[in-house]
């Protein structure tokens, strides 16, 4: 850079902070906005174009007007940790924008939105297309983008705390990212196990997806509990849907004992350090029958139907899922946390270096589909009821979801997380 | 090019003698391995960079896409011109604060954040985060335009949620009040102890509280975006650690580490953080202590200065060094009270200014939208010709009255005069515009009132002293 460059980029920042009256932070109207692409209880969520390069984006909007308690302390951390994550298989976070409130009596209030390089799908919603077929070599490489995002989260001591399908997205090119971090926090990581390790809250991660130890009241869990997610993900791949739907917590520990086999101090020898271990093995009606098989195995393989008359389908996937990933998914859903392997181990598994080997992206899968794949506008999955063309029935873990997810918004009940 | 590749390795052959001068004193065990570690570290940033370039800081450039830039050295504003300028020109400066006074609020600011920090049994880190924050944002905003008390707080706020150790407003709202009340009590010269403080209790939850939370959390709202949510702080504390022990004092000298651990929390007080990178100034701090400590150490200084080889500079070492010793000699604690009085009669002279230009605004806006009655009507054109000797005069003229009422000010009686006669022509004023406009809203003349009201309260504060306010112990 010569020094008249200097000069004159010196005047341009001149000129746009001049300009602007936030000199750091972009107004919203820089984007134009196209659709809504999705809703919770963590704010809106719209597909966008950039004015000037005609980018496409997915703004999120933080909601404020509950918040008692000042700007909420999760769009933090969301914010501080996606700049610090920047990974192909994390979803980027190009900007924070305002938008001044327009209205009199709003007018002091500024609305914040999270900018969001836009892809195209996620995960649940590809997943609930029948037409959307895909190969064994496909599961393969977006299990290897989940669990190598997953590593690199974990490697900067984040937990996710709320891995599912919907919160898997895949970009045009197929690459697939982590997205959501509306749940995520940072944890602190001690080796020598003296000190007596943070509290975080319990009520976190879609029931669906949650972990044994999460159902069972555990406040000191760690990276594991995203390594379960991965899992049910994992065999969601086959299954085209979640495979334990549970509407109370009971019921997804009894659906988890009848898949997973019982959940007892033979398997798990620290099962009954859980707080709620106690209360509810003495229940007559127990979320927690014992002697009972895993039977995931057999499951998976009973749950997977292919129709061997259709010759599209090739060879490698007509018989599900093979023996190594079988033998992954069983590690990834174990009932002990401790025998869960870590992101690390999961990504270095030998699944992922036998033949059909991962590829770079599932861009071939992507060129199949025609439309964005959302879980919202497609209106199954957790969504339903709420998507915009379909009247399905609502699933029962709706309102269960919307509790679960309720309680992180008004975390200052427990002040330690 | 070949220049930089020269400079390259010019720079490397400078660190190989840097690193071998400082293996040699020490003791060889335990010492061995961090050398190591550092001098792979070093090579391993050095490969990694491609672009030897200085880039110059990317303060106040806009994020572009793809490269997105929210980190903090985004706030050092020490390489480019305009940077520099700001940071030798608050904005607060622009709206007829003195230098000291706005260095004297700084100070405040800055004291208060520590002390609630303590009193909400936050860690140190968020103590530095929030100081940080406050320093950072007045540098984008002006003290007379937002009140620092309401800033203070969201501070607090904000870097009890960053460090994770989030507080309630409420909390920070007890505790703010509770500092106020105990600033007043050291100001009228009361000692604070047990017996003194007593009687003081919560504040109960009235209308103040619920204006101040309101106050807090839009002052929370306006620093995130005025920011561009550019808050995470890197500290110098891990950093002096490392430094000492790679100087191989942790054992030996644990005063050194603690006393230049000192330093480097009452620097927050000072700009060096708006100025300095956190290694320079975890350096300096070093430097500083192991200068005066009971028994100094002459840290290695040939045939460079150790810090040379922590990417700091002797400049900018010094620099640091002489800005911390400074702070030390100030005696006086800042005076609350009076720098409330003084930013509210700025406040004010500035509301007024405001309401002089709406209302020559608004003159102007009749003018070209009747012209016809305002000529023919021989009454309205007699009471305009006020209105046009002040336009005239208020541009230029005014600033240089503002300056020469500060000048006053520390004379102390031509001062109230001068102010007297300022509020003469400022009533006038309004008096013209009046009867211009005809009819004035209710809420306009409760406006006046209340402006009045708050004048007066400046003014007897005045009254109340002899010398200039600002420096009354």
């Amino acid at each position: 850079m010569s020094d008249v460059d200097i000069k004159q980029t010196l005047l341009n920042y001149q000129k746009i902070m001049d300009q602007s009256s936030y000199p750091y932070i972009n107004d919203v109207s820089a984007y134009e906005k196209l659709s809504k692409i999705g809703q919770g209880t963590f704010g809106e969520v719209f597909k966008a174009r950039c004015k000037s390069t005609g980018r496409m984006v997915a703004l999120k909007k933080i909601l404020m007007e509950n918040e008692k308690e000042g700007f909420p302390i999760t769009a933090l951390r969301e914010v501080k940790m996606l700049e610090q994550l920047k990974h192909q298989n994390i979803t980027d976070l190009i900007e924070v924008c305002s938008a001044k409130g327009s209205s009199s009596n709003t007018k002091d209030r500024t609305t914040f939105y999270l900018v969001f390089a836009f892809c195209e799908h996620d995960l649940a919603g590809l997943l609930s297309n029948q037409k959307v077929r895909m190969q064994l070599v496909h599961v393969k490489t977006m299990m290897k983008h989940l669990i190598t995002g997953l590593n690199k989260l974990h490697r900067s001591r984040i937990l996710h705390r709320d891995m599912k399908a919907a919160n898997v997205l895949i970009s045009k090119e197929g690459v697939l990212k982590l997205a959501d971090f509306g749940l995520a926090r940072p944890f602190v990581q001690r080796e020598n196990s003296a000190a007596p390790r943070p509290l975080y809250t319990n009520r976190v991660v879609t029931l669906w997806y949650r972990p044994p130890e999460l159902l069972l009241g555990d406040r000191q869990y760690g990276t594991k509990i995203d390594v379960w997610g991965a899992g049910c993900i994992m065999a969601e791949m086959w299954t085209r849907q979640p495979i334990m739907q549970g509407d109370t917590e009971q019921r997804q520990l009894q659906l988890i004992s009848g898949l997973c086999g019982s959940i007892c101090p033979q398997v798990w020898p620290n099962c009954v350090n859980m707080p709620l271990w106690g209360a509810m093995i003495a229940e007559p009606n127990t979320a927690l029958p014992q002697r009972k098989p895993r039977v995931l195995r057999d499951r998976m393989n009973k749950i997977i139907k292919y129709d061997p008359s259709d010759a599209k389908l090739p060879a490698s996937f007509q018989h599900g899922p093979d023996e190594e990933a079988m033998c992954l998914l069983e590690h990834l859903l174990s009932i002990d946390p401790d025998k869960r392997p870590t992101a690390d181990e999961a990504e270095d598994d030998i699944w992922f270096f036998k033949e059909p080997f991962p590829r770079e992206n599932v861009g071939d899968l992507m060129e199949t589909i025609p439309n964005s794949q959302f879980e919202y506008t497609v209106g199954k999955g957790a969504h339903a009821g709420r998507g915009r063309h379909h009247n399905n029935q609502p699933r029962p873990h709706q309102q269960q979801r919307q509790q679960s997810n309720a309680i992180p918004a008004g975390q200052y009940r427990d002040t330690i997380f | 090019m070949s220049s930089i590749q020269e400079k390259r390795k010019l720079v490397e052959a400078k660190l190989q003698t840097m690193i071998r001068t400082i293996v040699k004193p020490k003791e060889p065990n335990g010492k061995a391995e961090p050398k190591k570690e550092e001098e792979e570290k070093f090579e391993s940033d050095y490969k990694q960079k491609e672009n030897p370039e200085i880039i110059p800081s990317s303060f106040g450039k806009r994020p572009i896409y793809s490269k997105v830039d929210i980190n903090c050295d985004k706030w050092l504003m020490t390489l480019d011109e305009e940077s520099r300028l700001k940071i030798d020109n608050p904005p607060s400066l622009a709206d007829g604060l003195s230098k000291e006074l706005e260095e004297e609020i700084r100070y405040l600011g800055c004291e208060l954040i520590q002390q609630g920090a303590i009193l909400l049994k936050l860690p140190q880190t968020a103590a530095a985060t929030g100081q940080i924050l406050f320093q950072r944002y007045y540098y984008q905003k002006s003290f007379v335009r937002y009140h620092f008390e309401h800033a203070v707080q969201a501070c607090l706020l904000l870097a009890s949620k960053i460090e994770e150790e989030p507080r309630r407003p409420r909390e920070v709202y007890n505790v703010f009040h509770r500092l106020e009340r105990l600033h007043r009590l050291q100001q009228s010269g009361i000692e604070i102890n047990k017996e003194t403080t007593h009687g003081m209790k919560p504040p109960v939850i009235d209308v103040n509280y619920i204006n101040t939370k309101q106050h807090m959390i839009n002052s929370e709202r306006r620093i995130l975006a005025t920011l561009g949510f550019v808050v995470h702080v890197k500290h110098p504390h891990r950093l002096i650690v490392a430094y000492g022990y790679s100087l191989g004092i942790t054992n030996s000298r644990p005063d050194i580490l603690q006393k230049s651990w000192n330093y480097m929390n009452d620097g927050l007080r000072t700009d060096i953080f708006m100025r300095y990178k956190p290694e320079t100034i975890a350096c300096a701090c070093i430097f500083l202590a192991a200068r005066t400590v009971e028994d100094p150490l002459a840290l290695p200084s040939s045939p460079f200065h150790w810090f040379e080889a922590f990417d700091a500079s002797d400049r900018d070492v010094e620099a640091i060094a002489l800005q911390l010793v400074n702070l030390y000699a100030r005696r006086r604690f800042p005076n609350w009270p009076c720098i409330k009085a003084e930013l509210e009669t700025l406040r004010n002279a500035k509301n007024a200014e405001k309401a002089a230009e709406k209302a020559k605004e608004i003159a102007e806006k009749l003018e070209k939208m009747a012209p016809e009655l305002e000529y023919s009507n021989g009454i309205e054109s007699k009471k305009e010709s006020p209105i046009n000797e002040r336009e005239k005069k208020s541009g230029a003229d005014r600033s240089k009255d503002r300056r020469r009422k500060r000048s006053n000010e520390r004379d102390g009686k031509g001062d109230r005069r001068d102010r007297d006669r300022d509020r003469g022509d400022r009533e006038d004023r309004r008096k013209d515009d009046k009867r211009d406009k005809r009819k004035r809203s209710r809420s306009r003349s409760r406006d006046r009132k209340d402006k009045n009201r708050n004048r007066d309260v400046g003014k007897k504060y005045h009254r109340g002293s002899n010398s200039p306010p600002r420096y009354r112990r």
